[in-house]
Formats: C-alpha cells, structure tokens, sequence
C-alpha cells in the first residue's frame, strides 16, 4: 500500500485539484480513493492498469461527492479560430488561471476536458468509460474546450496575438 | 466550418494520430483539402500540446503521502498487560477507526470542523465506546473474569444487516484463515468497530456459523484455534484466536461437536 501512495499520489492528488479546484477538497479526494484501494485493490487483475483503476475510483468519487449546485452558464461555446491563437508562451500559461476557467465548467464537461487533457484519453475511450455516446463526447469536449479558450484568453497576457488582431487593437487604442 | 469538422478537430488530441481513425475520415480530408481546416487542425493541436501540459503543473503539499499513510495504517495496541494503558490505546484505535469510517462514508467535500451535529454525536458514541472498551479490557485481565469477547461478538452479531456480500468479493485485508478451509463462505459484509468483516460459514450439512475477522491486536490470545471453544453457552460455541494485527471470532450455532465441523485444529499457527 505504501508502495501505491509513494507511486500515485502526487498524480492522484493534481487531478484531484484540477477536478476540485481546492486543496483540502483534492486532499480529501485522493484519500478517499487511496480508503476505497485498500478495501478493493484485488479488483485489479493487471498491475499495469492499476492507474488507471484509480482514476476511476477518483471520478466516480468526484460525481458522487458533487454537491448539488447551479452551474454556471457556458455562454458561447461555439468555435471561433480568431480565438485559437497561433503562437503561446507555454511557461507563461498561468496554472491557477486555468484553474479559474476550469473551475466555470459544468462537471460534465469538466470530466471529459479532463480524461482528454490529464488522462490523454481518446473521444472514443472517454465515451466507453463514460458510458456515453462517442457524439455526446466530442460536443462536449468542443464546447468544454471553446469555453476555457474564451476564459483564458480574456487574460491573454500568454499569447502572442495575431498580426491583424494587433493592428485592428492598435487602431482602436 | 460545419460541427461535424469542428468537434472532429477538437477530438483530436495533440500529437496523436487520432485523425487516421475511421470515424474521422471525412474530417481528415478536409484537413488535407481545405487550407483554412488545416490551419484551424494545427493551431488547435498547438493549444491542446500547451493545455495538456499546463494541466498537470499542480503543487504538491508536503506530507501528503505521510498523511494518507498514516490514515490507511491500523494502530495496533501495546501488548503490555495493563488494562489502562490497553483500553487507552484501544479507545484511540475507535477514535481513528471511527474517523475512517465516517470520512469512506461521507462526502469528500465536507469541511473538517468541529462544529457539527453529526461530530459532536460522533464524539459522544467515540467516548461510550472507550468507557466500554476500558471495562472490557479491566474485566479481561482479570484471572477469575469471565472471557469478555463473547459478549462483543454478541454485539456485532447483533449490528449485521440482513444482506450479504458475495464471497468471492470479500476484503483481501480480511481473508478467511486457512484454520476453516473445510467451511464454505456463503456471504460477507463490513463490521464496524473495531473494523473488520464478517462471514457467513457453512458446513456443507445444516450447520451455521459467523465468523468475524477485525482488525485488533490484543495480548494474551491464542494464536491458533483451541482445540474446544472457549465458550459453549447459550446454544452457541465461541472460539476466538489472533493473529497479526487480526482477531478471529467464530460464534458456532451448536455445541463443541459443531466446532469441529468448521475447525481445523491444529499445533500451529493456521491463520
């Protein structure tokens, strides 16, 4: 078991925080699946996909554990390439700004910009373990992704900007 | 750009050759056709490779893996043979086993504060227990006191739900000693305080038995099943033994005949 916290834990608990967007709830979460690992490891035939069983466990501990809540509106989610910058800064892409804009998801479409980004998921695998059909998958991973575009880039410190959007700003200014 | 090319595009994630799959084809061509798809393909391939390395940059608090340790961990009690001292211990040990229980049966979100309802409820049982934990103990070191663990085992008889598990899912950190190979397990399912499982044994005839496996290291116990139960009172034959940091105890409904039915009895340690 030690063996299992020493390996999973700082993986667990950064998804954990990227689902919660708090410490102490992403601290809570991650030992409640190290709780449920203990009681029900021998689940796991293949060491191998040991990770990946808890994760599971971490998402189903997430939906369960959801307070019921109002989410926020996603006002526009359709796709716009003006939006879709050319060039980022990658060391500049501010993590608890993407915390911020990850935050205003609904948790639908959290989980699944989350198996796509963190689990490095395929549409097709997020849809089996979702138990969903691969077209809900991809409408929510589109609209999921074009809402965090449009949070990040309302602080676009990080992005270099494209040409004709510069000048059109310059103009205005 | 139609929906059908757009949610193509975002599926798509970064670096990977998701574009190829069969499902995409249609949205592989256009990539390949239209100038405007391609360019749109690339930079949201860009953004995805910054997002998704941006994602796990996420600090660790320092400790973190001690403290989930240090939850998992059972407490085991002194084996020095002092009832306080014992039923001090043993009172921690309900204090963090009911802390366990209470956090795998709540919600993770639920702030840690003292200021609940259900807390205060919580401390008042936690405080019982402990005063019943010490009198059990005081009472046991006695010589000439009667065995006690029947009476707790009473206890957990008493609290098991009507339904159980299937065996084949039992806990691994609460298997069936090999001292009953001979029984068959029809069922499980979870005890309390201190925390444990219970099974449902048969003989493969008539007879019935329950045995509990919890987590408690008291000194002083056997380390293998008696030959005879320690107690054949009141219909049933109670046999208790330890090892590790796990009590084993059998409650038989029948008499020392029945006890045979379902114990290996041996000169070592079987469990």
């Amino acid at each position: 078991m030690a063996q299992l916290v020493a390996e999973h834990h700082q993986t667990l608990y950064r998804y954990a925080y990227r689902l919660t967007g708090s410490v102490p709830d992403a601290e809570d979460l991650t030992q409640q699946v190290f709780l449920i690992a203990q009681q029900k490891l021998e689940q796991v035939h293949d060491l191998d996909s040991v990770r990946g069983w808890l994760f599971t466990v971490l998402r189903n501990c997430f939906l369960k554990g959801i307070r019921q809540r109002v989410p926020m509106p996603m006002a526009n989610t359709d796709f716009d390439i003006n939006l879709v910058p050319e060039e980022i800064l990658e060391e500049s892409v501010d993590s608890e700004q993407l915390q911020a804009a990850i935050n205003t998801l609904a948790d639908e479409f959290k989980i699944v910009v989350l198996m796509f980004y963190f689990e490095h998921h395929s549409y097709r695998t997020i849809a089996e373990l979702l138990k969903v059909p691969p077209g809900t998958v991809m409408s929510r991973l589109a609209r999921a992704k074009a809402h965090l575009r449009r949070k990040l880039i309302e602080g676009a410190e990080y992005v270099v900007p494209r040409p004709d959007i510069a000048r059109r700003r310059e103009r205005i200014g | 750009m139609d929906r059908r090319t757009i949610e193509g595009l975002e599926a798509c994630r970064p670096g990977s050759d998701d574009l190829r799959s069969t499902e995409l084809s249609d949205v592989a061509r256009r990539v390949e056709q239209d100038p405007e798809t391609r360019i749109a393909y690339e930079r949201v391939q860009a953004w995805d490779a910054s997002i998704g390395n941006a994602v796990e940059q996420v600090p660790v608090p320092t400790g973190l893996a001690e403290r989930i340790l240090g939850r998992l961990e059972p407490v085991s009690l002194a084996v020095r043979p002092d009832a306080v001292v014992l039923a001090h211990r043993a009172s921690e040990q309900l204090a963090i086993e009911q802390l366990a229980i209470e956090q795998k049966t709540s919600r993770w979100s639920r702030p840690n504060h003292f200021g609940s309802r259900r807390r205060w409820l919580a401390a008042g049982s936690l405080a019982a227990a402990a005063l019943l934990v010490t009198a059990f103990l005081s009472t046991w070191l006695r010589p000439d006191a009667p065995r006690p663990l029947e009476g707790l085992a009473d206890g957990w008889l008493q609290g098991l739900a009507g339904s159980w598990q299937p065996a084949e899912q039992a806990p691994r950190g609460f298997a069936l000693p090999s001292a009953v190979s001979s029984a068959t397990s029809m069922g499980w399912q979870q005890v309390g305080n201190p925390r444990g499982v219970a099974y449902k044994l048969s003989d493969g005839k008539a007879g019935t038995a329950t045995l509990f496996v919890v987590r408690l290291s008291v000194a002083g116990l056997p380390i293998a099943p008696p030959t005879v139960p320690q107690s054949t009172t009141g219909g049933k034959a109670v046999a208790y033994w330890q090892s590790g940091s796990l009590v084993y105890v059998l409650v038989i409904e029948g008499n020392e005949r029945s006890y045979r039915n379902f114990v290996s009895v041996s000169t070592t340690p079987l469990a």
